[in-house]
């Protein structure tokens, strides 16, 4: 038993060097979750019919497939139309253009969440509708999203060990690889685990203070 | 207006790391690369060192030699075994060595080099266990476990599941030999079947014993994608290195290793 506590100490070093990875992957994913979601929350509120069409089809594929699925269609079935897309930059599209789809999901209900009464407000003030997006909707919007957006945050950190099944060295394959020469099956496993629930609390903990940093004093939904 | 800016660089940063994304998995010229693709999860043909940074074992061995002689920088790639000949399919690296058996199937996907080892089947339990495995009939009555996508699986599927003698609930397909191996331990299968050298690999490291070995002359080969320019030239040097003492002491290097 000891020797099982020792042992899961021993392979911090090698777990931490993968977790430097597995955070990686998901900022990275995230960011690309962002980047490919905000175009796709404006797409699905004012992008008229086509536009709207093209947003619901996006979350409606990428929500339905297992990451999995569609890590090995872009690392091992890509190339058979002739697009090489290496391992890190596969599991960074997976995860990143799922998180894309429930990142929209997640602003638009903010955005939405903002009565029409307020944009009404504003353009009766004399702004323009850009002007009211910008400095009455979004400003709201971007603190109701936070707690969905941490949410699928932890959600994708949490999905960043199935880049092994590509070959990418996170903290999962890094405990695998101790376990094929060196056995310990249950002691890499659970420092594997703790490692996973420490980071998860880490980025959880900065989450919450984001959150109460931008908490709007007294709101209420209105209606 | 406060907020504007700290979305603005929230966009910025978001766009940063994107780029870099895409930038990280484009190639660096120089050196020609040979690009390995290989399991390493597979003792004493394929592991990591303790420390994470290296790959040793039998094929890594043979790999480096052959690098070393074309000239080539070597890039080695740890995928999982079943995912090995898909990836050379995909055009993912130049060569595929992973105790890989050349079976005919196998040939219709991919070119092999000359044979570089032989190998059997054995059949690894418990070290405490008390079963008595003399032949396949035996072997049909027991919660077999093997890797997916391995000579094993393939030979018990064709030998025992397949003409009715053992149920197929009874073969358990593991992803990897890492599940295997703890399901053996933990008791969830009474036996596993496995290639004969990474049986005794597992024997120095495991509390698993061999219980049992099918003949089945196996014969590793190296993979190839069909119309690789490369084989010719591997081929070449690998018989010449299967002539030469630097062989035996690659395979004898790993009699010596303590692998725990």
């Amino acid at each position: 038993m000891s020797q099982s506590v020792f042992f899961m100490f021993a392979t911090l070093p090698l777990l931490l060097q993968g977790a430097v990875v597995a955070i990686l992957i998901t900022l990275l994913s995230i960011a690309l979750g962002f980047a490919v979601g905000v175009p796709i929350t404006f797409l699905r509120i004012y992008g008229g019919r086509f536009g709207k069409g093209f947003a619901n089809g996006y979350e409606w594929v990428l929500k339905g497939l297992p990451v999995l699925v569609t890590l090995f269609i872009l690392y091992l079935g890509f190339p058979k139309l002739g697009i090489q897309i290496g391992s890190f930059a596969a599991i960074v599209l997976g995860l990143g253009l799922r998180s894309a789809a429930y990142q929209a999901q997640i602003y638009r209900g903010a955005v939405l969440s903002i009565s029409t009464e307020q944009t009404e407000a504003g353009l009766s003030l004399g702004l323009s509708r850009f002007r009211t997006f910008f400095t009455i909707i979004l400003p709201q919007a971007f603190r109701l999203s936070l707690p969905g957006f941490t949410n699928e945050f932890t959600i994708v950190l949490k999905d960043s060990p199935l880049a092994y099944a590509v070959g990418i060295v996170e903290i999962l394959k890094q405990g695998r690889d101790i376990t094929t020469t060196r056995g310990h099956t249950f002691a890499v496993y659970l420092a594997c685990s703790i490692l996973y629930f420490a980071l998860f609390q880490l980025f959880y903990f900065l989450f919450q203070r984001i959150n109460k940093k931008f908490a709007i004093p007294g709101f209420i939904f209105s209606k | 207006m406060k907020r504007v800016p700290a979305i603005r660089s929230i966009l910025l940063l978001a766009a940063l790391f994107v780029s870099f994304s895409f930038v990280s998995c484009g190639n660096s010229g120089g050196q020609k690369v040979l690009r390995v693709g290989t399991n390493a999860e597979y003792p004493p043909f394929e592991y990591k060192s303790a420390d994470g940074k290296q790959f040793l074992g039998i094929d890594m061995d043979i790999a480096r030699e052959i690098a070393a002689k074309l000239g080539y920088k070597l890039e080695i790639d740890d995928v999982q075994f079943d995912s090995l000949i898909p990836s050379l399919m995909a055009g993912k690296f130049d060569m595929a060595m992973a105790a890989i058996t050349i079976t005919p199937d196998r040939q219709k996907q991919v070119d092999f080099s000359v044979p570089y080892y032989t190998s059997n089947q054995a059949i690894l339990v418990k070290s405490d266990s008390t079963l008595q495995i003399s032949s396949l009939d035996d072997l049909a009555k027991l919660k077999v476990g093997c890797q997916n996508g391995t000579t094993g699986q393939i030979y018990m599927d064709d030998n025992l599941v397949k003409p009715g003698k053992m149920k197929a609930d009874n073969l358990i397909k593991f992803p990897t030999n890492i599940e295997a191996i703890a399901a053996l331990n933990n008791g969830t299968i009474d036996a596993l079947i496995i290639d004969d050298p990474v049986a005794a690999g597992y024997q120095k490291m495991q509390p698993v014993k061999k219980a049992f070995v099918i003949t089945t002359d196996e014969n590793y080969g190296i993979a190839f994608p069909k119309g690789s320019k490369l084989e010719d030239k591997v081929n070449g040097i690998l018989k010449n290195l299967m002539a030469s003492d630097t062989f035996n002491e690659i395979l004898h290097k790993q009699d010596s290793v303590n692998l725990k």
